[in-house]
């Protein structure tokens, strides 16, 4: 599909070829975001549910009233 | 975590500072604006600049009773939690930010900007640049409004995307996430890297401001008038069918720094804005937003999959993941380009304008005559019109295209038909004897050359704008 691009970029650059000095193409803004993937399986849960002590609080899990906290 | 990050800016002896609201654009100030400052306050060349905290919103986890089993249950809701801003200025990525969320499940978000990516590029091979807001009183840009050498700039661009950007990721979040490893230990796998959202931007660097605002009224009339929602789905290289579900706008705002349009599809847009003596068309595809209001599903990509016939090659819906960065750039460049091609119309230079002297005069090629065009006729302009048509910038056209445009109605018998499709392969001849179109080789399509395009958007300008409504009609009456 890219085969015939070059030639159209060139069509805005040919007929405006006296006012334009030429172009550039490039990402811009780039926000990349990330996923846990062993995240949603339920099973892993278990070992930060609050029955098993320390790893819920060194997780960031707390109780559900921020206030309490 | 909070421990952490305190450390990681104490070590680096720069300031953590909790920002009472959001500092955003609409508020004036952006975080990154206040971390630029800092930087500059500072002399910070390398390194990590400053720590924001700030209280947002967010998806975490929280711990509930379960009424029926009676037991406590772990759910996910959205809850609010401390959210740390890491600004770097890095020796690859310019001003850069990495956001991490301070409760489970730590989710970071990486932000970094092409241009100043390609400006420290430009630094280090010593290519001269300048850099569009550093000059006047409008706030930090990264747009460059010129650069010495533009091919070689291009070609860094290009081998941007190249880049193994899961490892380069990795490194980022392993640099402020201490507990990384731990979550990996605990069985939840590391991170997958996916878009939030990808701009893909070309600009168009005219000799000056003076050259662009002489061009801007004409395109930017043309970007809100003449392209149809057909057209805008085209450019983003769709195809309007039944099943379509979804709106395509168009907007139009006056900035102080110039004008944009913007033309929206389920969430993704295209827009094209001027600032200084750049034209940009800037294509954005927005992952994070909801699968309904735009998804990078809406575009294509070619993978092997698994069939019944073994694997095979098939263009599937575009995911998320970073390892389609290449596809993103792919699909951006490809919508900026037509879309350019398409404002190739607008007001056509003298050079255009002299050559459609030569449609008026028949014209000999390999011994066969072709008939002259009369480029200010409404049934030339219409033929014109549809070889030009933004759903024919794809993959071209056919003789049944060209006759949905210039028949509206079906033909009445088979007849008919016969003579439409005669009459079609007739002016496709004069439209390739004049060098407006060529043939794809091994089957029956027609691309429009850059010739054909210069002539026939020159043509339809000419009638629409230059040439005068009544004359126009008289000529009409003249020739029948």
């Amino acid at each position: 599909m890219d085969t015939f691009l070059p030639a159209l970029a060139q069509v805005q650059v040919s007929i405006h070829q006296d006012e334009i000095v030429g172009t550039l193409s490039m990402f811009d803004r780039m926000i990349f975001k990330d996923y846990l993937t062993g995240f949603f399986p339920k099973a892993l849960l278990l070992p930060i549910s609050p029955g098993k002590g320390s790893g819920s609080r060194t997780l960031g899990i707390t109780s559900s009233n921020p206030r309490k906290r | 975590m909070k421990a952490h990050v305190e450390r990681l800016a104490q070590e680096a002896g720069r300031p953590l500072t909790y920002l009472q609201s959001p500092s955003t654009k609409a508020n004036g100030q952006t975080k990154e604006d206040l971390a630029r400052s800092i930087a500059e306050r500072d002399g910070i060349t390398e390194g990590l600049v400053c720590v924001f905290s700030v209280l947002e919103v967010c998806m975490s986890f929280d711990v509930r009773g379960n009424h029926q089993t009676h037991k406590l249950e772990v759910v996910r809701r959205q809850r609010k939690c401390l959210h740390y801003y890491f600004y770097y200025l890095d020796a690859e990525f310019g001003l850069m930010h990495i956001r991490l969320q301070s409760w489970f499940p730590f989710d970071i978000q990486v932000y970094a900007n092409g241009r100043e990516w390609l400006a420290q590029q430009l630094d280090r091979l010593g290519i001269a640049y300048v850099r569009y807001g550093s000059s006047t009183s409008y706030h930090y840009d990264n747009k460059l409004t010129q650069i010495a050498d533009l091919t070689t700039a291009q070609a860094l661009c290009d081998k941007f995307v190249h880049r193994k950007w899961p490892r380069l990721l990795n490194a980022l979040a392993r640099k402020v996430n201490l507990l990384l490893s731990g979550i990996r230990k605990a069985g939840f796998g590391g991170y997958y890297w996916v878009f939030d959202q990808a701009e893909y931007a070309t600009d168009v660097f005219f000799r000056d401001r003076a050259t662009l605002e002489a061009l801007l009224p004409a395109l930017m009339e043309l970007s809100m008038t003449a392209f149809s929602a057909e057209d805008v789905l085209r450019f983003l290289g769709r195809k309007l069918h039944g099943n379509f579900q979804g709106e395509v706008t168009t907007d139009r705002k006056k900035r102080p720094e110039g004008r944009r349009v913007k033309h929206r599809m389920k969430g993704n847009s295209l827009k094209a804005y001027d600032a200084s003596n750049l034209l940009r068309i800037e294509t954005t595809i927005n992952p994070g937003l909801s699968r309904a209001n735009g998804n990078p599903r809406e575009f294509r990509v070619l993978r092997v999959v698994q069939t019944q016939q073994g694997k095979q090659r098939r263009w599937m819906p575009m995911g998320k993941g970073v390892a389609n960065l290449w596809r993103y750039a792919q699909v951006g460049r490809q919508a900026n380009y037509r879309y350019l091609n398409a404002l190739a119309q607008a007001r056509p230079t003298g050079k255009a304008i002299a050559e459609l002297e030569s449609l008026c005069h028949p014209k000999t090629a390999q011994g066969k005559r072709y008939a002259r065009f009369n480029p200010v006729t409404a049934t030339d302009c219409a033929l014109f019109a549809a070889a030009l048509a933004g759903e024919h910038a794809l993959v071209g056209f056919r003789n049944k295209d060209l006759q949905g445009y210039l028949y509206p109605t079906s033909a009445p018998s088979a007849t008919e038909q016969r003579q439409r499709s005669a009459h079609v392969t007739r002016l496709v001849a004069k439209l390739r004897g004049h060098g407006l179109i060529v043939k794809v080789k091994d089957c029956r399509l027609y691309r429009t050359t850059e010739r054909g395009y210069r002539l026939m958007s020159a043509a339809i300008y000419c009638r629409n704008k230059v040439f005068p409504g009544s004359v126009a009609h008289i000529t009409e009456s003249s020739r029948l």
